[in-house]
């Protein structure tokens, strides 16, 4: 009865890591969110900061390939 | 292990025998090895066989007649203590790989919470600075990128400006899709709610996960393949060999890539489930790439109006859209490989009627056509490679399962009767049930396949009946298995000896159709069945029973290829977890699971390119949620939610009882059948006469095989020699509840205890309740086995869940006990033994201070089953 034993505490262990992934992904999925919030606050505040400045850091966001500003979604 | 276990079980040990008279029986090596050449042909012997033997066979001349009869008891225990150990190997194998896909996933997430986490924090950290008048463009730039990668992973996929026409525009598209595709892949852009692929114990296939608030539906799947990466894709990519309802894919360009990979545009149709609604087609791009940490990636995507060249025009096809989707494959070290599926598409619901809207909006359809038949389908092939597989009819299974794809297939056609095939509609007669369709050059569709040759002199064509309706209370798993394995309750003989005799080459030898209404009865031979048991394909072998001499000259035996196709029932996850009940085993919701069963006529030859005209049914559940709580619904109507919704859509009874939520399915019937011009008439009206009859039959059948207590004015008459309860029907917390409101029924006593709990908390409780408590069947015509058991029943058993329908009540609880349970259990519906012993299934002897039997009813006071308890067991 040992691999009886060894089986079901396998499958408890899955169902707990099962759990805890859940977990981290809802997690992720807030501080993803909360990171969208930072990231057009700053910069805003990055806009704001630069409009006396020559250089302009590439605030594009939507391609990577494209060096162009477009507009953005 | 197991030898030491094996040998410490019995009181005589098989391998030693002195000649003096000691209690321990030792055979030599040529008697073992002629008792076991004789296991081999015959493993019970009958005591006559063992006589027979004795004198046949020198050397076992001088064992006693006993020691024989012995040997073989104990041969045929080891036999079944192997085949356990190797089956909880299996398990345990399994388990292991869902525990390393757990792990990693695990091990990913982490990374990618404390890399969030980590961002966050530098993000603050930034906007504190920021306002100070000098920032470091380095700084900036760093977030920046990142934030770019944080965007990419948001969920709503955008269609870009950029000019798709041309193929760098395609490229943009393809790194989109890729982009898009990853982040769902690895769990974070769609809300999913977990399902595992899950049979009472823990066997499962890998991970699953359907979706939830998206637009269209998703599926996701996660699994441990021992292929290499390149095969599997290559597999895969080959679309029509898994997805059954695919018609075909059309590559019509290749473009390759600058790191090696492709991107294909593709034209696929695929074949409409039911008479009901038009077949879908997909027009798209697919992109394969491999990334920098070795993985294989295939994503695909629609090409919209917005971007990209226009695909083919489409006549009976209604365009669905293929959101990016695709699949992932990491090499792991010892060959094997992680893949990751997903699929999601919107098949545009609302070109649908409204019922049968909920079957274009199930996810959980979606997971079972696309994805987990997909994932099932690469093991298969991987276990067949493996050498892991036994062939079937000695035929390899790349073979058979041809079989099962033209079976398949043919029944698709059917089922969707496209007119570049060469179906025509025929007119009704008056009566709107059914349609029937005619083709009259039948060689077009089924091409190599049909012998056309057949209908050269005369002329002639197929002709198809089909009908798709609606069914309630009967889940589509049960009701195909019963129509399978009762084909006499729907099938006329007459009708399949006139199929069966088209396929000869004579048209001559082609008998008038009629129906014949004489009994038949079947022989089911197994040819193959897949590893995780959800196809069986078989030949059944019908024999007609005639009565009056002129028709016995019309019996003959013919064969059918029939397969029968149920996807695994899947359970709800996260309702387990959220109820903590992840230490009981029993499933508290499945949904239920598509099920087809396909048959065609075929000569005896069997042939490899046996023509085949299948006809068949195919039952779809409908999801209750959309149906109940409409479009949008977050939760299935499982016992949490259940228990969560008001009162408008609870469901539940006054004592807690939940009801069977109003189960619908879609049943879909098509029949071919072959004609000749001048008597095509005939053939048609035949062919409406018996739809209509097998309609009804079925009709019929599902009503009284409903595992129903939802009160009805109708009859249900329950058909001889069907069992009532399956595995995990009814559901195990209903039964827990008619078990123990039996019990206070009998005894005025509450079975658990004082603190009894209510609800889906007394389905653990009495799972985790110390004194054994278990179910048998109540047959009048056999011995009561095991139906059910909670923990330390199965502890005193010394068995399994699944093993547990074995074990006989005979072998547990000796005469004497059995005596006084049944004299009192006949009088009153309840009996009592004092203390006293019995055995578990291995022998071990088991005391008790005493022991209760009694009888189960349902709601409607019908005797479910038996009900026993041990109570203060021990081993002795």
């Amino acid at each position: 009865m040992v691999m009886e034993r060894l089986n079901s505490n396998l499958y408890l262990q899955n169902c707990y890591i099962m759990k805890e992934n859940e977990r981290l992904r809802k997690k992720a999925q807030v501080l993803n969110q909360e990171n969208q919030a930072l990231l057009s606050e700053l910069k805003q505040k990055l806009s704001k900061g630069k409009n006396s400045a020559n250089t302009t850091p590439d605030l594009n966001l939507s391609s990577t390939s494209n060096p162009n500003p477009p507009n953005s979604s | 292990m197991w030898g030491k276990m094996a040998f410490s079980m019995h009181k005589e040990p098989l391998n030693s025998k002195q000649i003096d008279s000691s209690k321990y029986v030792r055979y030599t090596p040529e008697q073992v090895e002629a008792l076991e050449r004789v296991y081999n042909e015959c493993p019970k012997p009958s005591s006559l066989r063992r006589q027979h033997l004795i004198r046949e066979c020198p050397i076992l001349s001088n064992i006693e007649p006993k020691q024989i009869k012995v040997w073989f008891q104990n041969r045929r225990c080891r036999e079944k203590q192997r085949n356990e150990a190797s089956r909880l190997q299996t398990v345990n194998r399994k388990l292991t790989a869902m525990n390393k896909l757990l792990m990693e996933e695990n091990d990913r997430l982490q990374k990618q919470v404390s890399h969030l986490v980590y961002e966050n924090g530098y993000m603050k950290q930034q906007l504190r600075t920021a306002s100070a008048t000098t920032t470091d463009n380095n700084s900036c730039e760093s977030v920046v990128v990142s934030g770019q990668q944080q965007q990419q992973q948001n969920p709503t996929p955008r269609h870009p400006q950029s000019d798709a026409n041309n193929p760098a525009g395609l490229h943009i598209i393809a790194e989109e899709t890729l982009a898009e595709f990853l982040s769902k892949a690895t769990g974070t852009a769609v809300d999913w709610d977990q399902i595992i692929g899950m049979k009472p114990g823990p066997d499962s296939i890998g991970i699953v996960a359907v979706s939830r608030n998206c637009s269209g539906i998703a599926a996701r799947a996660c699994g441990l393949v021992s292929l290499k990466p390149t095969m599997i894709a290559e597999i895969l990519k080959d679309r029509p060999s898994w997805f059954r309802d695919c018609r075909c894919v059309d590559v019509l360009s290749i473009i390759p890539t600058a790191n090696g990979g492709t991107i294909e545009l593709i034209y696929m149709q695929t074949y409409a489930p039911t008479t009901l609604a038009a077949a879908r087609d997909f027009w798209t791009l697919r992109y394969t790439t491999s990334l920098e940490d070795g993985s294989l990636v295939v994503c695909e995507r629609s090409l919209t109006s917005t971007g990209g060249p226009t695909g083919p025009p489409t006549s009976c096809f209604v365009r669905a859209e293929m959101l990016p989707s695709g699949f992932l494959i990491r090499p792991c070290e010892g060959g094997g490989s992680i893949i990751h599926i997903v699929d999601h598409v919107d098949l545009d619901v609302w070109s649908v009627p409204e019922v049968l809207r909920p079957l274009y909006e199930s996810s959980k359809i979606l997971a079972q056509k696309m994805t987990i038949a997909a994932l099932l389908h690469i093991r298969q092939i991987s276990q067949e490679t493996n050498g892991e597989i036994k062939y079937g009819g000695g035929r390899q299974p790349a073979v058979l399962r041809t079989f099962s794809q033209r079976l398949c297939r043919g029944f698709n056609d059917a089922v969707n009767g496209f007119v570049d095939d060469g179906w025509s509609l025929m007119g009704s007669d008056g009566v709107e049930d059914m349609t029937i369709m005619i083709n009259s050059s039948p060689g077009k569709f089924i091409g190599s396949q049909y012998n056309a040759s057949m209908f050269s002199s005369f002329g002639g064509g197929v002709l198809c009946a089909k009908a798709s309706m609606l069914l309630q209370n009967v889940p589509p798993a049960l009701l195909v298995r019963f129509l399978r394995e009762h084909r006499s309750e729907w099938a006329d003989y007459g009708v399949d000896t006139y199929s069966a005799a088209c396929l000869k080459p004579n048209p001559c030898a082609v008998p008038y159709a009629r129906t014949s209404g004489f009994p038949s009865s079947q022989v089911i031979l197994p040819l193959a069945q897949t590893v995780e048991h959800e196809e069986f394909l078989e030949v059944v072998r019908l024999e007609g029973h005639a009565f009056t001499p002129d028709d016995v000259a019309l019996t003959q035996d013919m064969y059918l290829l029939q397969v029968s196709v149920v996807m695994c029932e899947v359970v709800l996850i996260s309702t387990l977890l959220e109820l903590g009940q992840f230490d009981c085993p029993y499933v508290l919701d499945t949904v239920g699971a598509c099920a087809q069963l396909i048959f065609a006529p075929i000569d005896e030859s069997f042939a490899d390119n046996a023509p085949l005209l299948p006809s068949g049914f195919r039952v779809i559940p409908l999801d209750p949620k959309t149906v109940m709580d409409g479009p949008g619904a977050t939760r299935t109507l499982d016992l949490a939610s259940a228990l969560e919704v008001g009162p408008g859509i609870n469901r539940l009874s006054s004592d807690g009882e939940p009801n069977n939520y109003n189960l619908r399915s879609v049943l879909t019937i098509a029949f071919h059948f072959t004609f000749e011009n001048h008597l095509r008439d005939d053939v048609v009206s035949m062919a409406r006469q018996y739809v209509r009859s097998v309609v009804g039959s079925v009709q019929r059948v599902a009503m009284a095989i409903a595992p129903s207590r939802v009160s009805s004015g109708l009859e249900t008459k329950p058909l001889p020699g069907y069992p009532e309860a399956l595995p995990g029907s009814p559901e195990a917390l209903t039964l827990v509840h008619w078990i123990c409101r039996s019990y206070r029924i009998h005894t005025g006593d509450e079975l658990l205890g004082a603190d009894s709990q209510a609800g889906d908390a007394l389905l653990k409780q009495l799972w985790h309740h110390t004194d054994a408590i278990m179910c048998c069947s109540l047959k009048s015509n056999a011995s009561p086995v095991f139906t059910f058991a909670n923990q330390a029943g199965l502890d005193m058993l010394e068995t399994t869940l699944v093993a547990l329908q074995d074990i006989m009540l005979d072998k547990i609880v000796d005469e004497a006990g059995r005596k006084i349970l049944c004299l009192e259990f006949m009088e009153q519906g309840f009996g009592h033994l004092p203390a006293g012993i019995c055995v578990s299934s291995m022998g071990r002897r088991v005391s008790y201070e005493q022991a209760i039997a009694w009888k189960v009813v349902d709601e409607d006071a019908t005797t479910h089953c038996l009900a026993l308890i041990f109570i203060n067991w021990s081993f002795v």
